[in-house]
C-alpha cells in the first residue's frame, strides 16, 4: 500500500514513491527516506509529502478520483552515486532511469513525474536529468530537490485536474460501482495496465447500469463527485483556501444527489482542510455543513455513543464561537460520527456501495484522529496538531484531565469498540491478506489507547490467521519451484536468501511484540552466545521474568500465545524463531525452578507429549540447519539451575588426605620403640573431622559428585559437560549424561589439577543437545517464589537467587601413594586366647616415584574404644580409673614390634619407604576379652626435609589395615584368697639354729633377729582357683618375684621371676593352687591413688568421693596391696603341645583382673609399721641352759629360774614414734577371768606399763626388759601392746576430716613361756 | 446461553474458573459455546482482553457491579464484571445460545427478552447482578477461611458448589 491510509490527514498527503534504481540503494532507502516528511512552505499552505518505498496496486484504478493520492503521484529513483563506475557514469544513469520508468509503470504511475536522485555523486553533471544530493549537510542540493518537488506537484496537480475535468461523464459510475465489485471479489490484480483499465471500466459500468435503481441520481452524483475530487486535488497541491469552499459545494451537491460516499468524502476533506488550517495557524471559518445534523443518521450504536455524548457540548460551542480551535475541537466528535455514518450508509444502503476496505481505513483513520485528540487532553493544542500532521510521533500521553477542565471527554472504550468494529468488518468481508493490514493498524491504535490486552488479543487473532495463509503460500511457491512443499521452507532457509531472513526477522519481531502484550518477557537479550558465564544478574533477570509470567495474568493464555508463536514460526518457516519460542515455552511451562530431591515434584504445565513434541521440534530444526550446512541454529537452554551441587568425591582407595601442622610432628614420639602413651593426644590417630578446604593432589585425577536437575518430563541429553574452575590450572574431562525426567540426578565428573595452590570449582560448562554451549553456576539452595498478592507488588518484585555454591579446594604437591602389598595374615582375621600374643607383619609398597619419608603408625581397637568411653564418665572411683588407665597403657591390644636393628642401623622411627620399593613392619596383637577388631592406621607423607624443619601445614595420606580378632577364654581365676600361715608351720624351718646362736652371742642373735624381722617378714599363702576354658589341656605356671631380695632397687630391670607352682589343667578342669608368698610391707598404704593420665593430674584436687574416711582409707589400702601383689605374681599358661616341640599357644593371665583382695586377705598380707618381738634370757649365766627358745616367740624355762623378758619394738615407718609399752602376762589357753589369776604362779619385777624414753626413730628399734619367774609349772603368755604417747591427727592426702587418736599396735603373737620343773 | 465465570485476582491471575450453561427454559446446564473446541482458551483470551475495559470502567462508576462492559462480536460474547473492594474481578462471559447472528451486524435480536436469548435485556442484567452478589457473599466467606492464602487458587469444592447453585438459580 503505497499510501498512508491510516494517517488522519491521509487525503492531504502527496504520495511519493521512492524506489532504488541501482545497486546498493536499499540501504539508502532505509536510512534516508523517512516514512513521512511534511514540508511546510510558509504558513499559508503547505505541501505534505509521504515517502514510501513500495506501492500498493490494489484498488488503484478504481479510486483514481475518490482517492487521487492512492497511487504514487511522483516517483523518485534513488541511486548511490559512489557505487556507479565513474567512466560509464552517464550510461549507468541512463540504465537507472529506464529501470525507474519500468518500476513506475508497474506501480501504474506512468503519467506521473519521475526523477532520479543521485546521492554522493563523484562529480556533479549539470547536463544530466538527475538531481544530485550530498550526504553532508549541503543545503543547496536539498533545496534543489524541494524546488523540483514543488514544481512536480504543481505539474501533477494541474494534470490531474485536467483529467478530472475531461473524464467527468464517466467518473461517478466507474468509481462507485467497480469498487464494490472489486471488494466483493477481493482479487488483487497487480499487473493491470492503464489501457486495460480503460477497457474494463466501461464494461463494468454497463453491467451495473442495469441494476442501478435511480439513473437520474447518477448525474447529480457525478457532478458532486467531480466537484469533490477536484477539490481533493487542490487540497493535495496545497491550495487549501480554494479547496475548502469547493468541498462545501461538493458536500452540498452530494447530499442533494443522495450520494453518501461523496458526501462523506467531502466532509472528510473539509475536516482535513480545517485541521491543516489550524495547524498552519491560518484564520478559518468552520462551514455550517460540518455541524452534525440528525437528518439521515442511522442507528449505528458505536457512532451514537460519541455523538450522544458530545452533541450538547458541541452545540454550546457553536453558538458562542464558531471560529478557532475550540470550535473545531468541539465539533470533531460529531463530525467524525457523521462521516462514519455516511460511510456506513454508502456500504449498506445500495448495491453499489463503497468497498469495505475503504470504509475500514476511514474508520481507523477517524478513530486515530480522536485518539490523538484524547491523548492531548481533548484539546487541539499545537502539539496535538503537529502530531496529527505527523511531525511528532513521540508524544507521551498527557495526564488524564478531569471532566471539568476539558471541554470534551473521550472515553477509550467507545473508541476501542469503533476500532474493534472495523476489525469485525474486515474479518468478515476482506481477504486475510488485506485484513491483516487493518488488524495491524487497529493494534497500533489500541496500544495508543493503552488497551494493551485488547491489542494483544487482536495481534493474537492476526497470528492465528497467519499459519494457514503461510502454508498456502508455501505450497504455491513450492509448486512454482517444482519442489515438495515441506522442502520449500528448508530450501529457502538453506539458500542465502536474505529476503527470507528479513521477512523471518520481521515476523519474529511481530511475535515478540505479541508476547510482550501478554506480559511474556523477551528473554533473548539475556542469553550470551559463545559460552560466556551467564552472570547472576542475567540469571536473576530470567528468574524474575519467569516470576512475572507466573504471578500476573493467566498462564494458560500465555502458553497458548507461545504455542501460536511456535506455529507461526513453523509455518513460515523460521527455524531460529521456532527454536527460540519452543525453548521459551519449555522455560515458561515448568512450575518449579529448583527441583526437590523428593518425588513430590510438580509437573510442568504442559503435557508430557507436548514437551516431547517441542524437544523433537527443536531437534528437527537444528538438524535441518545442520543438513543445510550454511548456518547452525541452536536453542537456548531453558534451565539456569541445571547444576544443583558439586561435592568432592573421596574414593576410599586413594587414601584420604589429612592436613597437619608442623607441631603435629613434634607430638609424635621420636622413638618408635617405646610404648606410646595412649592419653597423649595423637594427631595421627582416628578419623578426625577436618575443617577448611578439601585437598587435591597435583597431577592426580580427582572425582566430583555433580547433582543435575531436570524440571521437565522428558529426558535431557547433556552432550558434554565438564567442570569449570578458577584460579588454578585444571584439566577437566568431558563427559556426557542423560538426565531422567523430573529428577535430580548425581553424576561423577573428573578432572586433574595441574598446579598447586587454591582451586575453585565454580560450576560446569555444558552443552545440552541442540542447545548453545554455556556455563552453569552451582545453585545448591532451594528456591521458592515470593508471594505477590497486590498489583503494586508486581512493579518491583525482589527476586533473590537460590544459594550458590563454589567448591574451594587446595591443590598440594604430589604425594607418594603407598599400598599394602602383602601381610603374613592369610585372612585379615586371627583367633587368640585371652592373654595370648600374636605377631603379624605388613609390607608396604611404594609404586610411585616419590619416596614416603614419613610413616607413622597409630592404632584403634574395639576394647580401647570401650575403655575410653568408660573413662569419659567422671563418676568412677579413683581405683577403677587407675585400673582402666592401666589397661589402656600397659596392655594395648596392638603395638608395633621394633625391628631388630638392621645392618644400616636405621631406627624404625625414621621408617620410610623409598620410591618403588617395599618395606615390612611387624605388629603384635594381644588377646583381650571383648576384642573384635584392631585397626592399623598408617599415615605417610613426603616431607623432603628433616622433621624439625617442616613449617606450616603438610598433608598425610592414610592407609587403613583392619584385622578382625576373635578372642577365646584361656584360664579363668574364679576364686582367690590369701591366708596367713600358722606359726607352727613356719617356725621350725625359719629358725633351725636359734638355740646355738642364742647361746653364743645374745647380741649377735638379737641382730640376727632384727634382720629376720626386716627382711623375712613372714610368709602367707596365695590360694588361686584356676579353671581352664580352652579345649586342650593347658600347662599353668605361677611365678613370683620378690623385689626386696634383688640387689638393685631400680624398677626398670625386669624382675627375677621364680616359678612357684606348675600344674596341668585339663579342659574345663578347676584346680586350686597354693603359693607361698612373702608378706608385704607397704610404707604408706593410705597414699592417694595416682592417675596415669597426665592431662588429669592436678595440683589441688577436691575429692568428689562420698566415702567416709574409713572407707576411703580401706579402699586405698586395698588398692596399694593389690597393686603390689600384682607386680609380684605372674600366671602364665601354655598349651601342652608347646612342650612337645609343637607351636602351641601360650599367654599370660592379667593378674590385675584375676586377683581381688578383701580386708581379711589384706590383714594376712600386711606387715605392720611396728614390729614387736620377744626374747627370754636367764638372769644369771649359770641358768642359761634353763631357758630354751622353742620358737620365734616361744620359750621354755625351769621353775624358779630368774629370767628376763626382752621386748623389742622396731619402727619400720618413716617417722619417729613415742611409745608406751603395755605388757599383759596371763595364763595361756584360759578364759579371761581365770587367765589373770597369776598369784603364786608367775611373778615379775617392775611395772607392766612403761615408756620408751626418747622415742624410736625411723628404722630404729628399742628394747624393754621385765624380770620374770615362773613359780609353778604351766603355760603362760605375755602379750605386748604399744601405744602412742600422744594422740595425733592423721594427715591423709586427699581426704578431709579424721579425728585425732592414738594408734595402737599389738604384737602379732604373744610371747609364750612354758614353765617346767 | 452458555456462561464462563472466572474470578480474576488483582494480578490478573485466574483464581477460579467455572463453565456452565443456562438451566432456565429447559436448558441442560451444559455450556455450548459456538466456537466449539477452541472456546476452551478463546474464552480466556476474551476475558483477558476485557480486563482492559474493566480497568477503565471501574473509575466511572461507584458501584461494584459494572454491568456488561465488553462485547466480542465474532462469537457474540458479552462480558459482565463485578469488582470487589480488593480489586478482585468476577468476570462472566455469556453467550446467547441461539443460532449465531450474522457476523458483523450490529443489530441485535430484540425478539426475545428471555435471559437465555437476550444478553442485553434488563432482565438478564438483573439476573447476572443477583448471581454476582450471591457469588460475592460466598467469596467473602471463602476469604475468611484461615486456611486460604490470599492470592491462591480457590480450590474449595464448597465454593464451586455454591457458585454452581447460584448459576442454576439465577442464570
Amino acid at each position: 500500500m503505497g499510501y498512508a491510509p491510516f494517517s488522519p490527514i491521509a487525503p492531504a498527503l502527496i504520495n511519493v514513491l521512492c524506489v532504488p534504481a541501482g545497486r546498493k540503494s536499499a540501504g539508502i532507502i532505509t536510512h534516508r527516506a523517512p516514512d513521512q516528511e511534511p514540508q511546510a512552505e510558509g504558513h499559508a499552505s503547505a505541501l505534505l509529502f509521504h515517502f514510501t518505498s513500495h506501492s500498493d496496486p490494489n484498488f488503484v484504478q478504481h479510486t483514481k478520483f475518490f482517492e487521487p493520492n492512492r497511487r504514487p503521484q511522483i516517483a523518485l529513483g534513488i541511486i548511490d552515486g559512489s557505487s556507479l563506475p565513474p567512466d560509464a557514469f552517464d550510461a549507468a544513469l541512463e540504465h537507472a532511469q529506464s529501470r525507474l520508468r519500468q518500476i513506475s509503470e508497474q506501480a501504474s504511475a506512468t503519467d506521473r513525474p519521475i526523477k532520479l536522485i543521485v546521492f554522493d555523486a563523484p562529480n556533479s553533471l549539470p547536463t544530466s536529468d538527475a538531481v544530485f544530493v550530498h550526504t553532508d549537510p549541503d543545503k543547496p542540493s536539498v533545496c534543489e530537490l524541494i524546488k523540483w518537488l514543488s514544481e512536480a506537484v504543481a505539474l501533477a496537480g494541474s494534470h490531474t485536474l485536467d483529467v478530472v475535468n475531461s473524464e467527468e461523464a464517466e467518473l461517478p459510475q466507474s468509481v462507485v460501482r467497480s469498487e464494490r465489485l472489486n471488494g466483493a471479489e477481493a482479487r488483487p490484480d497487480s499487473r493491470t495496465e492503464n489501457s486495460q483499465r480503460q477497457s474494463v471500466i466501461p464494461s463494468l459500468g454497463r453491467k451495473n447500469t442495469q441494476t442501478a435503481p435511480v439513473p437520474e441520481d447518477q448525474t447529480y452524483e457525478a457532478t458532486s463527485g467531480k466537484i469533490v475530487s477536484a477539490a481533493l486535488v487542490k487540497l493535495l497541491i496545497g491550495q487549501w483556501a480554494e479547496a475548502l469552499p469547493q468541498l462545501v459545494d461538493g458536500a452540498r451537491a452530494a447530499r442533494d444527489a443522495n450520494s453518501p460516499a461523496w458526501h462523506a468524502k467531502a466532509l472528510e476533506g473539509m475536516l482535513v482542510c480545517l485541521l491543516l488550517h489550524a495547524w498552519a495557524g491560518n484564520e478559518f471559518q468552520i462551514p455550517q455543513d460540518c455541524y452534525p445534523t440528525t437528518r439521515g443518521l442511522s442507528t449505528g450504536s458505536a457512532v451514537h455513543i460519541i455523538a450522544d455524548d458530545n452533541r450538547t457540548v458541541s452545540e454550546k460551542f457553536t453558538s458562542t464561537n464558531t471560529n478557532g480551535l475550540t470550535g473545531l475541537t468541539a465539533m470533531l466528535p460529531g463530525l467524525t460520527a457523521t462521516i462514519m455514518n455516511l460511510y456506513d450508509r454508502s456500504t449498506i444502503g445500495f448495491d453499489n456501495g463503497l468497498p469495505p476496505i475503504l470504509v475500514c481505513e476511514m474508520r481507523v483513520r477517524l478513530t486515530a484522529l480522536l485518539i490523538i485528540l484524547r491523548r492531548h487532553g481533548s484539546l487541539l493544542s499545537a502539539a496535538a496538531l503537529d502530531e496529527l500532521v505527523g511531525l511528532r510521533e513521540d508524544i507521551k500521553l498527557a495526564p488524564p484531565l478531569g471532566p471539568s477542565s476539558a471541554a470534551l471527554v473521550l472515553r477509550s472504550s467507545p473508541l476501542s469498540s469503533l476500532l474493534v468494529e472495523s476489525i469485525t468488518e474486515a474479518q468478515a468481508q476482506l481477504p486475510v491478506q488485506v485484513a491483516c493490514t487493518i488488524y495491524a493498524a487497529v493494534g497500533q491504535r489500541l496500544a495508543e489507547l493503552k488497551l494493551e490486552r485488547k491489542q494483544g488479543f487482536y495481534l493474537k487473532d492476526v497470528l492465528q490467521k497467519l499459519p494457514p495463509v503461510l502454508v498456502e503460500a508455501r505450497k504455491v511457491g513450492a509448486a512454482e519451484a517444482a519442489v515438495h512443499p515441506s522442502a520449500s521452507g528448508m530450501n529457502a532457509f538453506a539458500s542465502t536468501d536474505k529476503h527470507h531472513a528479513i521477512v523471518a526477522q520481521g515476523v519474529r519481531a511481530l511475535l515478540k511484540l505479541t508476547m510482550r502484550t501478554f506480559n511474556i518477557p523477551d528473554l533473548w537479550d539475556t542469553y550470551h552466545r559463545g559460552g560466556d558465564t551467564d552472570s547472576q544478574a542475567t540469571t536473576r533477570k530470567r528468574l524474575s521474568s519467569w516470576l512475572s509470567v507466573f504471578t500476573s495474568g493467566d498462564i494458560a493464555t500465555k502458553l497458548e500465545v507461545l504455542r501460536l508463536c511456535v506455529r507461526v514460526s513453523d509455518a513460515l518457516p523460521d527455524l531460529i524463531g521456532s527454536t527460540q519460542f519452543m525453548g521459551l515455552l519449555l522455560f515458561v511451562a515448568r512450575q518449579q525452578i529448583t527441583v526437590f530431591p523428593d518425588p513430590s515434584n510438580t509437573v510442568p504445565l504442559i503435557a508430557m507429549e507436548e514437551q516431547t513434541r517441542l524437544a523433537n521440534g527443536i531437534n528437527n530444526a537444528v538438524s535441518a540447519t545442520q543438513r543445510s550446512g550454511v548456518t547452525k541454529v541452536l536453542a537456548d537452554y531453558w534451565d539456569d539451575f541445571l547444576i544443583r551441587g558439586i561435592e568432592l568425591y573421596e574414593s576410599p582407595s586413594a587414601g584420604k588426605l589429612m592436613p597437619h601442622s608442623s607441631q603435629d610432628l613434634s607430638l609424635t614420639t621420636t622413638s618408635g620403640t617405646s610404648k606410646k602413651d595412649p592419653f597423649i593426644y595423637n594427631p595421627f590417630s582416628g578419623d578426625r573431622k577436618t575443617s577448611g578446604p578439601a585437598v587435591l593432589v597435583k597431577d592426580e585425577v580427582a572425582s566430583f559428585d555433580v547433582i543435575l536437575q531436570n524440571p521437565l518430563e522428558i529426558d535431557i541429553e547433556v552432550e558434554n559437560i565438564s567442570l569449570l574452575s578458577e584460579s588454578c590450572r585444571f584439566e577437566a574431562e568431558m563427559h556426557s549424561v542423560v538426565i531422567g525426567p523430573l529428577t535430580t540426578q548425581g553424576f561423577t565428573l573428573q578432572g586433574t589439577p595441574k598446579e598447586t595452590g587454591s582451586l575453585k570449582i565454580i560450576g560446569c560448562h555444558a552443552r545440552i543437545r541442540n542447545c548453545h554451549e554455556r556455563d552453569f553456576t552451582v545453585y545448591s539452595g532451594l528456591w521458592k517464589p515470593p508471594e505477590v498478592v497486590k498489583r503494586k507488588q508486581l512493579r518491583n518484585i525482589e527476586v533473590s537467587l537460590p544459594e550458590t555454591r563454589t567448591l574451594e579446594l587446595k591443590v598440594v604437591d604430589p604425594l607418594p601413594q603407598l599400598r599394602i602389598c602383602s601381610t603374613t595374615l592369610t585372612q585379615q582375621s586371627i583367633m587368640l586366647l585371652d592373654g595370648e600374643k600374636c605377631r603379624f607383619s605388613l609390607t608396604l609398597e611404594n609404586a610411585d616415584s616419590i619416596p614416603a619419608d614419613l610413616i607413622l603408625f597409630s592404632y584403634q581397637d574395639s576394647v580401647s574404644r570401650q575403655l575410653q568411653d568408660a573413662l569419659a564418665t567422671k563418676d568412677l572411683q579413683p581405683s577403677d580409673t587407675y585400673e582402666l588407665q592401666h589397661q589402656l597403657m600397659h596392655r594395648q591390644a596392638i603395638r608395633r614390634i621394633n625391628h631388630t636393628p638392621e645392618s644400616n642401623g636405621r631406627s624404625s622411627s625414621t621408617a620410610a619407604v623409598e620410591a618403588s620399593s617395599k618395606q615390612t613392619f611387624e605388629f603384635e596383637v594381644l588377646g583381650k576379652p571383648g576384642l573384635t577388631e584392631v585397626v592399623v592406621l598408617v599415615d605417610y607423607a613426603y616431607l623432603a626435609k628433616p622433621r624439625n624443619e617442616v613449617e606450616g601445614t603438610f598433608y598425610t595420606r592414610q592407609l587403613r589395615f583392619v584385622v578382625n580378632v576373635t578372642v577365646n577364654g584361656s584360664v579363668d581365676v574364679p576364686r582367690c584368697a590369701i591366708v596367713s600361715i600358722p606359726e607352727q608351720i613356719t617356725s621350725p624351718q625359719a629358725h633351725p639354729t636359734t638355740p646355738q646362736t642364742n647361746g653364743k652371742a645374745p647380741a649377735a642373735a638379737a641382730e640376727n633377729e632384727q634382720k629376720d624381722v626386716a627382711t623375712n617378714q613372714g610368709k602367707c599363702l596365695l590360694q588361686l582357683d584356676l579353671r581352664s576354658l580352652w579345649q586342650t589341656s593347658l600347662n599353668v605356671t605361677i611365678e613370683t618375684t620378690d623385689p626386696t631380695t634383688t640387689s638393685s632397687p631400680s624398677s626398670e630391670t625386669p624382675p627375677n621371676w621364680t616359678p612357684a607352682t606348675t600344674m596341668t589343667l585339663l579342659p574345663t578342669q578347676t584346680a586350686r593352687t597354693l603359693t607361698l608368698f612373702t608378706r608385704l610391707y607397704i610404707p604408706s598404704p593410705h597414699a592417694q591413688i595416682p592417675t596415669l593420665t597426665p592431662s588429669t593430674t592436678r595440683q589441688f584436687v577436691v575429692s568428689a568421693s562420698k566415702l567416709s574416711l574409713e572407707a576411703e582409707l580401706a579402699t586405698r589400702e586395698t588398692f596399694w596391696y593389690h597393686d603390689e601383689i600384682c607386680k609380684r605374681v605372674r600366671i602364665r599358661w601354655r598349651e601342652e603341645s608347646t612342650h612337645q616341640g609343637g607351636r602351641g599357644r601360650e599367654g599370660e593371665i592379667d593378674t590385675r583382673k584375676a586377683i581381688r583382695l578383701s580386708p581379711r586377705m589384706i590383714d594376712a598380707l600386711r606387715v605392720e609399721h611396728l614390729q614387736v618381738s620377744f626374747d627370754l634370757v636367764a638372769e644369771r649365766e649359770e641358768d642359761e641352759s634353763k631357758v630354751v627358745r622353742k620358737g620365734s616367740e616361744a620359750f621354755e624355762v625351769r621353775r624358779n629360774v630368774f629370767a628376763k623378758l626382752i621386748v623389742r619394738v622396731r619402727n619400720l615407718g618413716r617417722e619417729e614414734v613415742k611409745l608406751l609399752l603395755r605388757l599383759q602376762p596371763c595364763l595361756a589357753d584360759q578364759p579371761h577371768g581365770v587367765a589373770m589369776d597369776l598369784g603364786k604362779k608367775f611373778v615379775w619385777s617392775g611395772v607392766l606399763q612403761r615408756v620408751f624414753r626418747g622415742g624410736i626413730a625411723a628404722d630404729e628399734s628399742a628394747t624393754s626388759e621385765l624380770g620374770v619367774v615362773g613359780l609353778a609349772p604351766g603355760s603362760y603368755e605375755v602379750n605386748a601392746t604399744v601405744e602412742e604417747v600422744r594422740a595425733r591427727s592423721r594427715e591423709v592426702e586427699g581426704v578431709s576430716g579424721g579425728n585425732a587418736e592414738r594408734r595402737i599396735w599389738h604384737a602379732r603373737r604373744p610371747a609364750s613361756i612354758v614353765v617346767v620343773e | 446461553m452458555s456462561y464462563y465465570f472466572v474470578v480474576v485476582s488483582p494480578t490478573d491471575t485466574p483464581m477460579f474458573e467455572y463453565t456452565f450453561g443456562t438451566s432456565k427454559a429447559g436448558g441442560s446446564g451444559q455450556a455450548h459455546f459456538r466456537n466449539g473446541e477452541s472456546s476452551r482458551y478463546m474464552n480466556q483470551f476474551i476475558i483477558h482482553a476485557a480486563i482492559d475495559v474493566a480497568e477503565e470502567v471501574q473509575w466511572l462508576s461507584p458501584n461494584m457491579w459494572l454491568k456488561v462492559i465488553d462485547h466480542y462480536a465474532p462469537t457474540n460474547s458479552h462480558i459482565s464484571c463485578f469488582m470487589t473492594g480488593t480489586n478482585v474481578r468476577f468476570m462472566l462471559l455469556h453467550q446467547p445460545g441461539g443460532p449465531p447472528a450474522a457476523a458483523g451486524s450490529r443489530t441485535s435480536t430484540l425478539s426475545s427478552s428471555s435471559i437465555a436469548q437476550n444478553p442485553l435485556s434488563p432482565q438478564t442484567d438483573e439476573a447476572i447482578r443477583q448471581f454476582m452478589t450471591e457469588v460475592y457473599e460466598v467469596w467473602v466467606k471463602t476469604m475468611m477461611n484461615p486456611f486460604y492464602k490470599i492470592g491462591d487458587e480457590i480450590k474449595s469444592p464448597a465454593f464451586r458448589a455454591r457458585v454452581a447453585a447460584a448459576g442454576r438459580k439465577w442464570l
